[in-house]
């Protein structure tokens, strides 16, 4: 029998920022004994309590591996700075939030890769286990190392420090990999974990990277692991698992509200959207599945809000019928619903309209580019007059502040362009008149693998921070326009992770050791210390990131499909190239991005 | 009808906020089902309210909130109701209803009274160092906070020390114009920070009226 360490996590929390984090005991919590589990894993989300419980992935895998008699699954967020100070000075490993069991003693830590920032996070809580931080270096006495998540559709940076990583949605998987671990035994010896993982790779979806090596750019299968590890998802939504009783934190999280998911996929194809890519195809849920999901979460939990997510909520074929529904039976209740975006058209404002009816927040349009011609480019499938109409119509309807959600150093991008937001943002007030409020956000592309845009270079810091510079200076003549944008830095780190290969890995290792953590927080990220690491290591990061890719050249991501197809990417490459558009999948005929959810040229 | 409900917070639990026990009552009073009256205005929220704020960190033996409801409801299946919706460590223990125009529970409360219990038992300077105390007329503590440093007269606020064979059982003075911690009379003491794995509760409220003094 597997011997676990209690902590007695009480000792520390008198002495952090936000004990709150850390005490679990949520509404919710299954009523399972998890210390009985045959298979007894941890699931750890690689950034702070809060940004890792708004996170609805995490909490259908806990649902799932709950629901089964003979798994259990305890969670685990990375420590703020304060905590992890206390448990290096007093020697005491990291903590699961269930039963406050050693994180090491399990027999699985699987950890949910979301953002690419939250690689120095996930070595940090390996090193607070007391798991040797690479694949290489574990044997049986350890735990199993998974990951999964948009991140690992690039795998290679995070390779070496993962037994298994699982490409695609995780709730057959999961159970399949938990079921195969009882069954193996890997715990037992050296060759039982192999003759594990070995068998782990042959199920579709899961990636081993010990039974890959690299070979001229590319990454090439040992023995009989298969050439391209092709993703998994689930057919039918209406089917699968939905965390209908869920947990309910007790300390207030980035998103804390009730969700229902409407939809996976998005039909609308912009270039540069890896979510958009990797999530295909898309389905849907039913209303009825839906509105029972939102009887139970309401009533389960007590939240007085309920966000309607996906990757475009609107285009959700039955919105309206979904809205009115929910609206009917809830806002006299004093429960209001939300929406992440909205789509650019009249009928969206409606919408917006009755979604706010109990309690009126900000509207947000995310027109991504300023000029006509670079959306077509990335593909985003709006005309300027629509922008303005939605912006006008929502200000005239009550919304005196809009959010927009604008993006520079995309690829094709001239200095027109630029000059092409701070007219679109005069167009919109102008046509709006007075008193409305703008806040626009202003990001920075970062090329991402598995998308048409993965051969793009980033552009460099010089010239995207100029056209920050330019863009600031311009907004603060403007009444009404408040303009932020993120520092280019962690966007160009995103760039070198989303696009790197397996030698990334060192970097991301040495600036661990160096003491980068919680990269994605402004109030923790240290440049120098990944300056340090690029110096130390001789790696070239920028090379990297700004790295233009032939479209008939290796990729260091070939073996991972997410079942679109590379001509589909190279074609949608070269029409951004010659700012062509490609109508998106509701409308026109298939375009063929091989996902094979109907048959090419084929109407909706 | 207006209810006042007396509860419990035991173990870990008791390392969160007023913030986030507030924001746990409200989810837990809308689980209930019961007929919740709501706030008006742009942000409508359940009526309640909450007694004075304990300690992060600090048990609570006997705790207090005000609930206000839009139709009737029976003090017993309120607590049952409620019980069956709580988080492992939070129980209520009663309810009673109370006039609709009374005080707020932070405006009548004035008295706390604590319970230090320590792992190795009570230090044996406590008796020593609580008769020097209280025989000061004053006792200035420099409260640190992020916004800055302040003086607090401490001793103004201590009704009273007792040293038990069990525990100090402190009675501290409490009001919407200030209160001071007990980790604050520990550090004093010089026992907080250099013994481990103090415990903390905080035995009950009190509202005196004249010479008398009630439980809410």
């Amino acid at each position: 029998m597997k011997q676990y360490h209690h902590i007695p996590v009480e000792r520390f929390l008198n002495r952090v920022q936000r004990p709150g984090r850390y005490v679990g005991r949520e509404w919710n919590i299954p009523q399972k004994n998890f210390e009985n589990a045959d298979v007894q894993m941890v699931m750890a989300f690689p950034d702070l309590y809060e940004v890792g419980m708004s996170h609805l992935g995490l909490r259908i895998l806990y649902e799932v591996v709950n629901q089964a008699a003979d798994f259990a699954m305890e969670r685990v967020m990375a420590p703020g700075p304060d905590l992890e100070a206390l448990l290096r000075a007093e020697d005491t490993p990291l903590f699961s939030l269930e039963t406050n069991r050693a994180v090491g003693d399990f027999d699985i830590l699987g950890f949910s890769i979301q953002y690419e920032l939250s690689a120095t996070n996930i070595l940090n809580i390996l090193d607070l286990s007391g798991l040797p931080l690479r694949a290489a270096q574990r044997d049986h006495t350890h735990a199993i190392v998974i990951g999964g998540g948009p991140c690992v559709y690039n795998p290679e940076p995070f390779a070496p420090f993962f037994d298994v990583l699982l490409i695609g949605e995780g709730e057959e998987a999961i159970l399949e990999f938990l079921a195969l671990y009882k069954e193996m035994r890997p715990g037992e010896s050296d060759v039982h974990r192999a003759a594990f993982l070995e068998a782990v790779a042959k199920i579709q979806g899961f990636y081993v990277p010990a039974l890959y090596r690299e070979e001229n750019g590319a990454v090439v299968a040992l023995k009989d692991a298969p050439a391209v590890v092709k993703k998994r998802y689930i057919k039918d939504l209406n089917q699968a698992v939905f965390p209908q009783k869920p947990l309910v934190p007790h300390t207030s999280i980035i998103h804390d509200r009730g969700v229902l998911e409407l939809f996976r996929g998005c039909l609308r194809g912009c270039r540069f959207c890896q979510a958009g890519m990797i999530y295909r195809p898309r389905r849907e849920k039913t209303v009825d599945t839906l509105v029972c999901d939102a009887a139970a979460v309401i009533q389960n939990s007590g939240y007085d809000e309920l966000g309607l997510l996906s990757l475009s909520t609107l285009d959700y074929s039955h919105i309206d019928t979904l809205v009115h529904t929910l609206t009917e039976q809830y806002s006299d209740q004093g429960i209001s619903l939300s929406l992440p975006s909205l789509r650019m058209d009249a009928f969206s404002v409606e919408l917006a309209k009755e979604v706010q009816k109990v309690r009126k927040g900000t509207l947000t349009l995310a027109p991504e580019a300023g000029s006509q011609r670079l959306r077509n480019v990335i593909n985003k499938n709006i005309s300027e007059t629509d922008i303005i109409d939605t912006a006008v119509a929502a200000f005239r309807n009550g919304f005196h502040s809009l959010k927009f959600y604008l993006m520079i150093g995309l690829p094709f991008e001239e200095k027109e362009d630029i000059e092409g937001i701070k007219d679109l943002i005069t167009k919109v007030k102008r046509a709006a008149g007075k008193g409305l409020n703008l806040s626009i956000s202003i990001g920075t592309f970062v090329p991402k693998a598995q998308t048409p845009f993965q051969y793009c270079g980033q552009e460099m810091g010089e010239t995207v921070e100029a056209k920050q510079r330019d863009l600031k200076s311009w907004a603060k003549t403007q009444k009404g326009v408040r303009l932020s944008y993120h520092d280019f830095k962690t966007s160009f780190l995103e760039a070198v992770i989303a696009r790197g290969d397996r030698h990334v890995a060192d970097l991301i290792e040495r600036a661990f050791y160096l003491g980068a953590r919680l990269d994605g927080w402004s109030e923790y990220f240290r440049y120098d210390l990944w300056l340090h690491a690029i110096e130390e290591t001789g790696i070239d990061a920028k090379k990297y990131a700004t790295r233009w890719l032939s479209p008939d050249q290796n990729l260091p991501w070939d073996h991972i499909s997410c079942g679109v197809s590379k001509a589909f990417l190279q074609k949608e490459y070269e029409k951004a190239a010659a700012a062509l558009t490609t109508p998106h999948c509701a409308e026109d005929a298939c375009a063929a991005c091989g996902i094979g959810c109907r048959k090419a040229g084929e109407k909706p | 009808m207006k209810f006042r409900i007396n509860y419990e917070v035991k173990g870990t639990l008791a390392f969160l906020s007023h913030l986030e026990m507030m924001r746990l009552w409200q989810r837990a009073i809308l689980r209930s089902g019961l007929p919740v009256a709501w706030s008006n205005g742009f942000n409508p929220r359940p009526k309640l309210s909450l007694g004075p704020a304990r300690g992060v960190g600090i048990e609570g033996c006997s705790e207090y909130f005000d609930v206000e409801c839009k139709a009737k409801v029976d003090p017993e299946e309120l607590v049952k109701k409620l019980n069956d919706i709580l988080p492992e460590g939070i129980f209520i223990l009663a309810v009673r209803e109370i006039p609709q125009s009374g005080k707020m529970l932070e405006a009548i409360i004035d008295e706390a009274v604590y319970k230090v219990t320590f792992p190795q038992g009570v230090p044996a300077d406590a008796k020593e160092k609580a008769a020097a105390f209280l025989k000061e007329k004053t006792a200035p503590f420099i409260r640190k906070s992020p916004k800055g440093s302040k003086e607090v007269d401490l001793r103004a606020f201590v009704n009273g020390i007792e040293i038990k064979e069990d525990g100090i059982y402190l009675s501290l003075k409490t009001s919407p114009a200030g209160s001071i911690r007990v980790t604050e009379l520990l550090t004093v003491f010089g026992y907080w920070d250099i013994i481990k794995d103090i415990r903390i509760q905080r035995l009950g409220l009190f509202v005196t009226v004249g010479t008398k003094r009630f439980t809410p």
